[in-house]
Formats: C-alpha cells, structure tokens, sequence
C-alpha cells in the first residue's frame, strides 16, 4: 500500500557493536584447531543482528569447546562438566530477555550431559546450542568420546574405539518437540556461518552439531572428511539454506531437502553413506517451555503470596 | 498486523437467542444509515484514535521509509530525467556505488538508517536545507553517537568522507510539508529555465556586437572618420609610423562614392541596440500570484510575490506585462538578426514587428518568459474566481494555476454548507472541459507525479492547471496518521485520483491521458489484505476495499457520519461498502454499510456509514469511472467491442468446426462403405476358393484375412543406429594458473594457522577471515607452508615473488596442487 518499497521499514539501531565488540580473552585454542572458525562465527552472527553483548549469556559445560565463554565479550557461565544445559534453562527461565548461546562438546553433551541433552531439546527454550564435536576428549589428551569412530585409536582405547559411534542427528531428530536440527563442518566458512545464523533466529532449542577438527590428537577425523568430501552431502531448500552455486560445487553429493519434514530428516540423519549438512529439521511452532516457565516474572512478592494463599485457600477447612 | 484483535467483548448474545435484542440492534444502526437524529443520538460515534483497518500499520511514521525527505538534485546546464529522489534512495544507491561487495563500508551501510532518521529529525521546517552541510552534520553526530575505537572510526570516517563527496554542490533535502509543491514548482524552474536565460545572455550580447559592427562600418564612411586626429586614434600606438594628415586624405578621397545606410534603417538599427542594451537581465525567473506572504519565500532572487484577491487575472495581467518588455527584446533580436544578415525588408516586417506580441512568439521565445504561476485556493476556482479562472484557462496564455485540494471537501460547496449536500465540483474535469489545458491532478505525497505535471507544463506552450493533496485534514487536535500518509490516502481512496492530461501529445484522449500512479488503476478501490486474530486467537485473513468512506474516517469533522457497531454483534445486514455499492437496488433497504477500522488498542471494529456519506462515495465512484474511461481503463465502448469481436470470432471458429465434422462424418461413411465393400469382396473370395474342411470354431482361418496387417512385416529390420558416442571426452577444464598469491577470504575458518606462519604476511578481515595483507612480508617458503596447512584448502601461492629465493624449485612443486 501506498506505493511503499520493500524495505519500508526503517530500523534505526542507537547502539552499534563491531566485531570487537564481543571479543574476549584471546583464545587459547590449538593453531589450527576448528573452535577458532566456530568462534569467529558466532562473533559474526552476533555483530549482524546487533545484539547487545550486555544482552547476552555464554554457557558452557567443561572441554576445549567450553572455553568459548572466556573468548566472549559477553556474560558467561564456564559452569560444570555436562550441565551447560540446565545452566542455561535456568538463564532463560528468569531472564528471557537474554540471548543465550551453548557451547558444549560431544563428551560435555553426548556422555556426561546426555540426559540434560534430551530434556533441553524437549523443553525448546531459545537458546543456540552449538556442539563442537571433534570425536576425542581433546583437553584432557584424547580419550575415546561417543562419537569416536571405530578404530580410531586413543589413550583409552589404544587399539581403537570398540563400539559404534553414537548418531547425535538421530538421537535429537528421536526427541520429543524437537525443533531445530543442523550439521555442519567447521572448514565449510560460508555454510558454517549461515547455518548458526539459522539457528541462531530461530526461537526454540536450535541444536546444530558441527564436526570439528582436532589437529593435535585427532588428525585424521577432520582429514579423512576433507580428502573425501563424497562422504558429505550438502543439503539445501529454500527453508532451510541456500547457498551459491560455488559452494555447490565443493560438495559432490547434493540433495533438496524440506526441513519440515521430520521423517525425511530422520532418513537423512541415519544414511551411513554420506553426513548431511545442512538444517535437517525445523519446526517453528513447537511449544517454548521458556514461554510457561517465564510467566509471572514481574509479579512482586506480595503478589506472589497474595497469590499462593488465594490458591490455598481453596484447600482451607 | 499480527496484534490486531476481533473484538472480544460479547455483551450481546449473536447466537440466535436473543433474537429480539439483535433485532432492536440492527433497526437503530439501519435507522442511523437513513439519517434519523433519534437513532444518530444512540448510537456510538467511533471516539480516540481510531483508523481505517488498512491504515493502522502506518501510525507511528517515525519507523517507515517513504518517500521524504527528497534530495533536490541541482541544475547543471542539462536537461535530467530526474529532479528529485528519496534521499534514502540516493544515499544507498551512491554507497552500493562506492562499496559494492556487502562486506564493505559496513559499519555505514548498517547505520545509513541512523543517518536517514538524522536527516529527518533535523528537517523539521517546510523547506529545503542545503544537502552536503546537513549530512555533515549528521556524519559528526554519527560517529559520536557510535563511539567507535579508534581504527573503526577511522574508517568510519573515510567512508563518510566518500559518500559526502557524492551529494553535489547546490543539493537540498527536503522534508514532507505543506509547502513541498511550491518548492519543487520552484526547483523544475529552475531547472528549465535557469540554464535558458544564460543562453539568452549570449544570444544578446552577440547581437549587440553585430549591430554595433554595422554601426562602426556606417560611422567609417563619414567625414569626420577620416579627420587626422580621428585616424590616429583609429590606428592605435602605430600611427607614429603614419602620416596622419595624408592618410586622411587618401582616405577621404576613397569615401567619396560610398553609399551611407538609408536614415530610417540607421534607426532602425540604433533603436534595436538600444532595445538590447537596455534589457536588464533580472533573477527573477517566475512570479507567484496570490496571497502567499512569506519572508523565506521573499528573500529567493528568482521568485517574486505579487499579492492579489483575484489571483488568476492578476496573473493574466503580471504575464501579458511581462510578455510585453520580452516583446520588444525578441523583436529586437530578430531585428538584429535580420539587419546583421541584411535580410531586413521593411515592405514586409515593418508591419510584422508593429504588432509584435506574445501571441506570435515561438515556442523557445515563450519558453523564455517570466513564469507565472497563480497560486489559489479551491474554494476560490469554484466560487468567486471562477469567471477569471475560465478565462485564463482558455485566453492560450502560458500562465500556472496551482491549486491546493482538500480531497474530502467539495469546493463547489458554499461556506458552512455540508460537502456531502452537493455533487462533488471536480475541478479536474473543469479544466479538462477547456481541452487546450495541461491538466495535472497530482498528490504531494508523489513527487515523481507531482514533478512530471510541473515539467509537462513548463515544457508547454499552454495554460496549466494543477490541483494538488497535501493530506490535509479537518480540525484535529492530534492527527492520528502522518500528512503524507493521508495525502496517499485520497490518492489510494479514489477521494483524489491522479490524472495527468497533456495536449500536446495528440487531439485523443488515449494520446493525452497519463493514468498511472492509480493503485489498482483497474478496479473500483484497491483491495489489500488484513490480517488479524480472530475471537478464537487464530490468525485471519481478509480482502479489505479502501474506498472514500475509509478516507473520510481520516477527518475528525467527518466522525458524524459513522457509528459503531457494538462489540459482538454480527448480522447478515452488515456489509463491507464497496459490496453494498454494487449491491442491486431490491437489496438496499436490507443491508447496512459498514467499514472496518482498528483502535490504538489495536481491536478491530465495525463502523456503520451514513447515507449522506455513501451518496459521496457514489458519486467519487461515478468521477473514477469517468476518468478511467478517458484513460482507456475499464471502457465500456471497448469492452462492448471486444464482446463483439469475440462473439464473431466464436462464431467463425463453430461455423468452421461444423463444416469441418460435417466433411469429417462424410470422409468417414465414405471410407467406411469402401472398406465393407472391399472386406465383403475378399471374403467373397476367401469363401469361393476355400477348403471349408478344417475350419474349426473359433475362427481361426479369419485370422489370416488380409485385412489384418500383420504386426511386423517382413522388410527386413533397419539396422539400428548406434547410440551416438559419447563425446569423446569432455574437454578438460582450462588450467588456471596466475602469479599473484591470491586468498578465497570467503572459504577461511579462521583456524590461525596461517597467523602462526607469518602474521606481517597474513592479517584478518572485519569478519575476522583471513587476507593476504602483504605477500612480500615473508618468503615463498611462508606462502606455501601457509597453503599446505591451510585446514580450508583456501591459500594459493601463485609464484616466487623473489627468484633469488632459495630452493624455489621444491617450492614450486609444492606449491602446484594449490594454485
């Protein structure tokens, strides 16, 4: 109406933040090592939306990936080996004004923290969980993690990992109101950073696994994926990413794939032939406990006791 | 759109079981529609702020881009397809010019609509504010409001330094206000005649110097020239070489002879210098005529203001004035340029230049004339004025009306009479009835339309009329929406339609038409979309018509003519207006009219619409229908013929089909009796000569009729093409190689691997990804180290830089796979 263009909406920032503006402590990550492409991600995404580094909570459990808070210019929580999760419920439970970031590993989330795993996907509260997952317990000097392959030897596991990895897609894509569910590699920089971008809008629990190269105890995870990247399939759709036709062209197996659909997500999750990568799965409308948990925040304490003897009064004799 | 509610408050049963109740409802709203004062005092007038449905998302203007404040682009001597752009436009555009790739001048390009609010809060005043001291301005307070480090500011700074250097010297900005017509009447002036009469100067000047050189030539033949003293003056410094007194008398023996020009040409000549010497080549390059008494506007060189009650022969008046001092220097020019020529014959233009007025000026003579623009009030074109505004519209004087509309008043209405009382006096029309007249019915809010009728006026030789929505509004102590919002309003509401008609283009109307900037050109109202959340909490949709009854809910004054419907109450009688417009007559005593509008709580109500209101609304109707039959739109005389073509069409095509099968069926029942003919012979045949001995059930023999081709016959199978071979191998990809290193930015993980190598070499970008900051900061040794480690596979070494390098050649052959 009224011959008004597109972008007629004008929104003005009063605060502007550069890059730096959510850089913290210079990080202490191996050369070489993934984390610091995932760190420099997550700085990108948060300089385009402008989010306010005061705003803003970092919440990890224990490993390499869980140094990421110190690297933050933002609030952090370095909280305990496996409970970045509940930490962070609780952030966005009381305050669901902050912006609340995860970086957890595959030992910190997959093993000691499964269980907080499963019921913060199921509880969908907004926050972008990021799982650094390099298959090896890095920072404790390579100890088999679930996601170990088999074979790979490790100071556990000398003679190589025993057991099949575990599949984080299809753990989370098996999980009750499950909402969002990417992977990605950290040496692909354009689809790295527009996937966490993804997640990062979405407003629910965005799990986004990103395989991650660990140079020092576990080259060959990383490199045995980059010399064959037949073993990755690229999965776009215009509701989930889409990237140019020179990205494309780095990745040999290519598919169309409508988030939407869970079942074609779990197919996707467990076909051994190739990883997906991409957002496998995204539902925007699964319920947020954040939303329930949240209600009556502003109430004060003589309203909440108001409240708590109306309700008790009910049961007086 | 999405906090947009239905309203909730059921208070009246709608189930049916209250059916007395919504009986009693209906009948006072009906009653209301018929103008009743009864039912008019018990019903609720709608009260606060509430707007059109379709309007609500436009309440704070603050956060929406349109198209003001304007960046006025100044005159350079040429003729521009474009005066004026949205500042926003050319600041982004000039800034995608400067840094094309996205991750340029970010920290500008994310905060160019910091600076766009700037330039609008600091526009506040109804007029133009000179361009590159205001952005400025605003470049200063950005970088104080940022408050950037020290290196980001730096090239903060850089970056506004360069978008600074595109807004050119002499550019304004100019906010939305009531005055925005007037000045971009002032700037296309400018535009067009400012470089003109710098021409004008030059054709001037060189006449005199032709003139005076006949003049010259004449005064050489005289006696007193050839006088001694005369020709040593005439000689110069030289004439101490000459003999003064004999060369005067050589020279006065040479005069005797010549012919001296006739007196009557002499002062013809010497009256046409004068003419041209006298001219004074004023500033003033348009008068406005009216009652426009404003000191900003007093103090431009190139305007004056002439007061006047009777604005259009007053500017009838200032123009023949003013044609008449441009009388005598266009006859002076064209006097001159026939004497320099000696082409002048007095036989023929002594008589031509006695008369000499505007009426036989050309096109580029009249173009040249002080513009004069009358600026009136409606009320005065259609009451008072009117004599004198006919007149000029038909008196072929190249004079501009420009009129200020209220787009949901009639001027043709007296004073305290009710606008609705009376069919509308469209001014338009008027003009229009005139035929010789540019007419322009344009918005305010549309500088581009606005723009084109000023520029298809001033390039005409034609009186101009242009009517001009400025989205005023009745009385209110705060209005609810933005004046340029409800200037688009009428435009949108059919309440002030564009129109642009230029005689010029031909004697047709579809020549002479310009319709578009109509929303929806083709429909009665445009229709759009709302969505909101109906009682149940889920999200709807529905097509909402904008018509002259929602625009009129835009004026306080006009309230009187609405009521709301009570919360809850539905009934089958309730109907959008534009359906009960084009509802028959045998339904209208049921339906009631109604439009919907939200509240500032952003409810959604229903508004019952007075009669007297929807007569206007018929009769704006009527008007667009008119106006879209001028335009070609909608024409019921082309849609009769298009029917009948059709329809003549339809019946060749089934005349043809009817033929058609008609040969068709006989082709057929042919064939078909030649075939039974020629079966029953051979089966004659195959009877006649057959051993009928072994013929069993099933009719085995019949199988070999010849009748029944054979699937395959016998011809002996084509060989079967090969498959054509493949090409023979595709060709392989060119090689590219290059001797610069080069870095993919994009494809970096920012792993710091490189950094590690050599951090002089390597720097990081604003999106912290790795660039080659400079490849002589290290060795080839460093650059292929770098690329071999590089996790992204995104370092190509290109070649030695330093051939004096050592153990270049293992170099080299390293650095192959990555180049």
């Amino acid at each position: 109406m009224f011959g008004l263009k597109g972008d007629w909406s004008l929104e003005v920032k009063d605060r502007y933040f550069t890059l730096q503006d959510y850089c913290g402590a210079e990080p202490r990550w191996c050369t070489g090592c993934g984390d610091h492409g995932i760190l420099a991600a997550v700085h990108r995404v948060c300089r385009d939306a402008q989010i306010k580094p005061e705003k803003t909570v970092a919440v990890s459990g224990i490993g390499c990936s869980s140094r990421l808070p110190h690297y933050m210019n933002t609030y952090g929580f370095h909280g305990l080996h496996g409970r970045a999760l509940p930490v962070a419920c609780g952030i966005k439970s009381r305050r669901p004004d902050l912006d609340v970031w995860v970086a957890t590993g595959d030992g910190d989330c997959f093993s000691i923290g499964a269980a907080h795993w499963i019921y913060a996907l199921r509880y969908n509260m907004d926050i972008t969980l990021l799982v650094f997952d390099n298959g090896i317990y890095g920072l404790t000097k390579k100890q088999t993690s679930p996601t170990t392959p088999l074979d790979v030897p490790t100071n556990t596991h000398p003679s190589g990992a025993l057991l099949p990895p575990l599949n984080p897609l299809s753990v989370t894509l098996g999980v009750t109101n499950i909402s969002f569910v990417a992977q990605i590699v950290d040496w692909n920089a354009p689809l790295r950073h527009e996937v966490i971008k993804k997640a990062h809008e979405h407003k629910g629990t965005s799990f986004v696994r990103i395989i991650q190269r660990c140079p020092v105890y576990v080259e060959s995870i990383g490199k045995s994926l980059q010399d064959n990247p037949a073993r990755l399939k690229l999965i776009t759709h215009e509701k989930g990413v889409q990237v140019d036709d020179a990205l494309k062209r780095l990745f040999p197996n290519h598919a169309e794939h409508d988030p939407s659909d869970l079942a074609a997500a779990r197919a996707l999750a467990q076909d051994e032939s190739a990883l997906p990568l991409g957002i496998l799965y995204h539902n925007p409308d699964a319920p947020r406990y954040d939303l329930m948990s949240s209600v009556g925040l502003g109430m004060s304490v003589d309203d909440k006791l108001a409240g708590m003897n109306k309700a008790l009064d009910h049961f007086a004799i | 759109m999405n906090s947009v509610s239905e309203n909730k408050d059921d208070t009246l049963a709608t189930d049916g079981t209250n059916g007395g109740a919504d009986a009693d409802v209906i009948n006072l709203l009906r009653r209301f529609h018929y103008g009743e004062p009864a039912a008019a005092a018990n019903t609720t007038k709608p009260a606060g702020a509430v707007l059109p449905a379709l309007l609500n998302p436009y309440r704070d203007a603050s956060a929406i881009r349109y198209q003001y404040p304007l960046y006025l682009i100044p005159p350079d001597g040429k003729t521009l397809p474009v005066l004026a752009r949205p500042a926003s436009e050319q600041l982004a555009e000039a800034l995608d010019t400067l840094a094309p790739a996205a991750e340029d001048a970010r920290i500008l390009k994310d905060n160019l609509p910091w600076i766009e609010r700037y330039l609008r809060q600091h526009l506040d005043g109804p007029d133009p504010v000179d361009a590159p001291g205001l952005f400025a301005k605003a470049a200063a307070a950005l970088q104080k409001q940022l408050d950037l480090d020290p290196a980001n500011r730096e090239k903060l700074g850089a970056e506004l330094d360069r978008l600074a250097d595109t807004i050119a010297e002499g550019a304004q900005f100019l906010a939305y206000g009531p005055r925005v017509s007037l000045h971009l009447m002032l700037h296309a002036i400018r535009h067009r005649h400012g470089q003109s009469r710098k021409q004008l100067r030059q054709q001037i000047d060189k006449r005199i110097h032709g003139l005076q050189s006949l003049l010259d030539v004449e005064k050489a033949k005289s006696a007193d020239a050839n006088q001694p003293g005369s020709v040593t003056s005439r000689v110069g410094p030289g004439s101490r070489h000459f003999e003064a007194d004999a060369l005067s008398g050589i020279l006065d023996q040479r005069t005797h002879g010549s012919m001296e020009m006739p007196a009557e040409r002499l002062r013809r000549i010497e009256l046409a210098l004068k003419d041209l010497r006298d001219w004074e080549d004023g500033p003033v390059l348009v008068r406005f005529v009216g009652q426009l008494d404003d000191p900003w506007f007093a103090r431009l060189p190139e305007l004056e203001l002439v007061q006047s009650d009777d604005p259009c022969a007053k500017a009838a008046e200032v123009f023949k004035r003013d044609a008449a001092r441009f009388a005598r220097l266009f006859a002076a020019l064209r006097i001159a340029a026939l004497e320099i020529d000696g082409n002048y014959d007095p036989a023929i233009h002594d008589s031509w230049f006695a008369s000499f007025d505007w009426q036989v000026f050309s096109n580029e003579e009249i173009q040249l004339v002080t513009r004069v623009v009358a600026l009136v009030s409606a009320d005065y074109l259609a009451g008072d004025g009117l004599p004198s505004f006919s007149h000029l519209l038909g008196s072929r004087m190249p004079v501009h009306i420009l009129s200020w509309v209220r787009a949901y008043d009639n001027p043709g209405a007296k004073p305290g009479e009710d606008p609705f009382d009376s069919y509308r006096f469209e001014l338009a029309y008027f003009g229009i009835g005139h035929r010789q007249v540019v007419v322009a019915q344009t918005s305010a809010a549309r500088h581009d339309d606005l723009l084109a009728g000023f520029l298809c006026a001033l390039d005409s030789n034609r009186a101009s009329l242009h009517l001009i929505n400025r989205g005023t509004q009745t009385k209110t102590r705060k209005p609810l929406l933005d004046a340029w919002f409800v200037a688009s309003a009428a435009l949108e509401s059919r309440a002030h339609p564009f129109i642009l008609v230029n005689p010029d283009a031909g004697d047709r109307a579809a020549e002479r038409v310009s319709f578009g900037g109509n929303p929806q050109a083709e429909n009665d109202w445009p229709v759009e979309k709302l969505e909101y959340r109906n009682a149940e909490g889920e999200l709807t949709e529905m097509d909402l018509a904008f018509t002259f009854a929602d625009y009129a809910l835009l004026m306080p004054g006009l309230h009187e003519h609405f009521r709301t419907v009570p919360a809850g109450f539905e009934s089958d009688d309730l109907v959008p207006i534009d359906q009960y417009l084009q509802a028959g007559d045998e339904r209208l005593d049921h339906l009631v009219p109604t439009i919907w509008a939200i509240d500032d709580q952003g409810v959604l109500l229903r508004l019952v619409v007075s009669r007297a209101l929807v007569f206007a609304c018929r009769d704006r109707l009527n008007y667009w229908h008119t106006l879209q039959e001028l335009a070609g739109i909608q024409n019921f005389y082309v849609e009769q013929a298009i029917d009948r073509i059709i329809q003549e069409q339809q019946a060749a095509i089934d005349a043809e089909r009817e033929q058609l099968l008609k040969e068709h069926q006989e082709q057929l029942e042919s064939a078909r009796s030649e075939a039974a003919g020629e079966a029953m012979g051979q089966l004659v045949d195959v009877l006649m000569g057959a051993d009928l001995s072994g013929m069993v059930a099933g009719g085995g023999p019949l199988a070999s009729m010849p009748a029944a081709a054979p699937a395959v016959t016998g011809a002996p199978a084509e060989e079967v093409a090969p498959e054509p071979e493949p090409e023979a191998a595709e060709e392989a990809e060119e090689e590219i190689s290059f001797d610069e290193p080069w870095l993919d930015t994009a494809m970096c993980t920012t792993c710091d691997d490189c950094m590690s190598i050599n951090k002089m070499m390597f720097a990081y970008n604003d999106d912290k990804q790795a660039i080659i900051k400079d490849p002589r900061a290290g060795s080839y040794a460093d650059l292929v180290a770098a690329a071999e480690i590089c996790p992204a596979k995104c370092i190509h070494p290109g070649k030695p830089l330093d051939p004096s390098e050592p153990g270049l050649d293992e170099l080299i052959a390293r650095a192959a796979p990555f180049n």
